[in-house]
């Protein structure tokens, strides 16, 4: 199979906003979707793309547009709604050596397929005893502000961390999302991306030929002394900007982007650890029952020899996102609450 | 006077009486309680599985359910494999992760069957999509029964069938009943399947007739397979054993007397007899012999899959991940 020769290349230090970089190949965060996309198409006829709204004039926010020019609306075809048998059609197709993505706008939307989600696609190799796999990707983006509201702004990565079977990836950068695309779509199992609309308003480095970034493994996108802070998705943004006000008064931060939230990566948060001996966790979901919580209690499990103060998670409030900007504001962390939190935690 | 060769009927007459004594014997093994895993017997329903299988080829794709046992086998699945899986054996067909709910056989095109009401319905549905994709021509099936028709994604997986023009047969078999509640009391409807009329074509036939649905999935099947895209056929049936486990409906009391009776009358494997006899394809001798010697393969398999191994605790995470 040609996946064999594509490469896998682990990131380098990339920042997050765009910068000049020595390489010159500069692109969006969309086009890099598109890009993984295109390869995937090129490199294997067995990847077929699909989703409501991807053949839009624009596709789904710039990242599927006018791939159906060039690939054939066999392979890259608009949906009706019915998300649930959809989910269900691309199973089966997987099922039979297919390679399907299926796009939606929002992870919201994936609540109308959680049965085949949750008890199907993740479930059929384990009960099979190994016989039946579902090599699916589901792509969707948490959307964030402009009074978008409950139903249209859930980041529910926290939810899907809980259920065996399944891989998930929240990718950051432009080099990040084409690489992780890449290998999720190699991969032999259900693996969920989940894409967060804020980080679509930025360029990277993004290498013209196809690559893959290791699923499972984390980042470090600035290297600190004094606090850990494990973010996720936007909340890497967040928490580079935090750590350069907390430079300012001489406060060292660690940031580390997880990439992937199932598997993710333990030991580069315990090194890390090893140094620091204090974990800010920062997740875009609600801080109850989530990927903050689930990291937090592992650590602790594992490492607690390595902490010196409690573990600090910062998260949404425990609420349905409201659609005013005021309460939207009160709604979401961001630099500054992850700063201030910093600054408590290193008064204690 | 017979509507189809004589041997295929004679065919499809051992594969009915196959899966019937297999069920059977389960169903006299079960309380022995050496099969840890719910059994949904298909005793009563075995010209539909019988009738509409024996028109595939080993590369079409049969998606089932829970009610499984008589797909399986009517489909080639291995019967060792399967009577292991029931035992929860690390020889099981699924490898003793699935029980009798999560049946597989890859290599006579039975992926692994799901348990949801309906669930299988769309991964049918994507089989049948990739064939398209793909370009083979390949046939999916996908069985269902008459409360599986009240999913809502049953009829988003044929409205997109019909769009496609996919190569599926859904089967409906309609038992009329839900666990314990009567048709009457969930659809205004006694043909579940008249719901999808307005998206694909519907044939009604007796479920109870293994001439008759091997006629019609014949047709429709052919059909598909040269792009003339899916159909329905809802089967009426009654299954002569509770929803699970061994003992019968009326036991159970949600069914009568008079009606498992009725039904009872109308064995399709029964009928397949008389019919066969008359036509002078079958006879006593004939019936003994192949009684005797699948009750041989059958005790054999039974003595097996008691002897294997159970999966070893330590591998409990064989499987998780391709």
């Amino acid at each position: 199979m040609p996946w064999t020769k594509v490469n896998q290349l682990d990131s380098i230090e990339i920042k997050v906003n765009t910068e000049n970089v020595n390489d010159t190949r500069i692109i969006s965060y969309t086009d890099s979707i598109r890009e993984a996309l295109s390869s995937a198409l090129d490199i294997d006829e067995r990847v077929f793309v699909m989703g409501q709204g991807i053949n839009d004039p624009n596709g789904i926010f710039g990242a599927t547009k006018d791939l159906w020019k060039i690939y054939g609306e066999e392979r890259v075809f608009d949906t009706p709604l019915s998300e649930a048998a959809l989910t269900g059609i691309a199973i089966g197709s997987s099922m039979m050596g297919m390679r399907p993505i299926y796009c939606h706008n929002r992870p919201d939307f994936l609540m109308l397929a959680m049965d085949q989600i949750v008890n199907h696609a993740t479930k059929m190799n384990y009960m099979s005893g190994g016989q039946c796999n579902v090599p699916l990707v589901i792509w969707a983006t948490t959307g964030m502000g402009w009074g978008s509201a409950a139903q249209h702004s859930q980041a529910l990565h926290g939810l899907f961390m809980h259920v065996p079977g399944l891989k998930i990836i929240m990718p950051t950068t432009p080099y990040d999302v084409k690489g992780l695309l890449l290998s999720a779509i190699e991969d032999n199992n259900p693996v969920l991306v989940f894409e967060h609309r804020k980080l679509f308003n930025q360029s990277g480095y993004v290498p013209e030929n196809a690559y893959k970034v290791p699923i499972g493994r984390g980042v470090v996108r600035k290297a600190g002394s004094d606090v850990t802070i494990v973010a996720i998705s936007e909340m890497v943004a967040e928490a580079l900007n935090a750590s350069k006000g907390l430079e300012v008064d001489g406060i060292s931060c660690e940031v580390i982007d997880l990439r992937t939230i199932k598997p993710y990566d333990e030991e580069i948060i315990i090194k890390s650890l090893e140094k620091t001996g204090k974990l800010v966790i920062a997740d875009t979901g609600w801080k109850t029952g989530g990927v903050s919580a689930e990291i937090a209690a592992s650590i602790a499990e594992k490492a607690f020899h390595l902490l010196n103060c409690s573990i600090l998670r910062l998260g949404s409030e425990d609420v349905p996102t409201p659609a005013s900007h005021v309460l939207e504001r009160a709604f979401y962390k961001n630099a500054d609450d992850i700063e201030f939190a910093i600054r408590t935690m290193m008064d204690k | 006077m017979t509507r189809i060769d004589k041997n295929i009927y004679l065919d499809l007459y051992f594969m009915m009486k196959k899966i019937r004594m297999t069920e059977e014997k389960i169903a006299e093994n079960y309380h022995e309680d050496n099969m840890h895993t719910p059994v949904h017997l298909y005793i009563g329903q075995e010209a539909i599985a019988a009738g509409v299988c024996s028109n595939l080829k080993p590369t079409d794709k049969v998606f089932s359910n829970h009610r499984n046992h008589g797909h399986y086998l009517a489909k080639g699945g291995d019967l060792y494999a399967m009577i292991a899986e029931l035992h929860n054996k690390e020889t099981g067909c699924s490898r003793g992760r699935g029980g009798s709910m999560h049946l597989t056989d890859n290599s006579v095109g039975f992926p692994i069957t799901s348990a949801i009401v309906a669930g299988g319905v769309p991964i049918a549905t994507g089989s049948a999509l990739a064939s398209t994709i793909r370009k083979s021509n390949d046939v999916s099936v996908v069985f269902f029964g008459d409360a599986a028709s009240e999913e809502g994604v049953v009829f988003e997986s044929m409205c997109f069938a019909a769009l496609k023009k996919l190569p599926i047969i859904y089967i409906c078999e309609n038992n009329m009943f839900s666990v314990c509640t009567p048709l009457e009391k969930r659809e205004v409807s006694k043909s579940v399947c008249k719901k999808f009329e307005s998206v694909l074509n519907v044939k009604y036939v007796d479920g109870n007739d293994v001439e008759s649905i091997y006629l019609s999935a014949k047709e429709a099947i052919d059909n598909a397979r040269v792009g003339g895209g899916p159909l329905v056929i809802e089967c009426l049936t009654y299954r002569m054993r509770d929803h699970h486990d061994t003992r019968t409906g009326v036991d159970a009391g949600y069914q009568t007397q008079d009606e498992w009776q009725f039904w009872s009358r109308r064995c399709p494997i029964e009928k397949a007899r008389k019919n066969l006899y008359e036509e002078g394809v079958l006879d006593e001798y004939k019936e003994k012999e192949f009684e005797k010697m699948f009750m041989l393969v059958l005790d054999d398999a039974f003595r097996k899959a008691i002897a294997d191994p159970l999966p070893k605790p330590d591998d409990i995470y064989y499987g998780l991940f391709g």
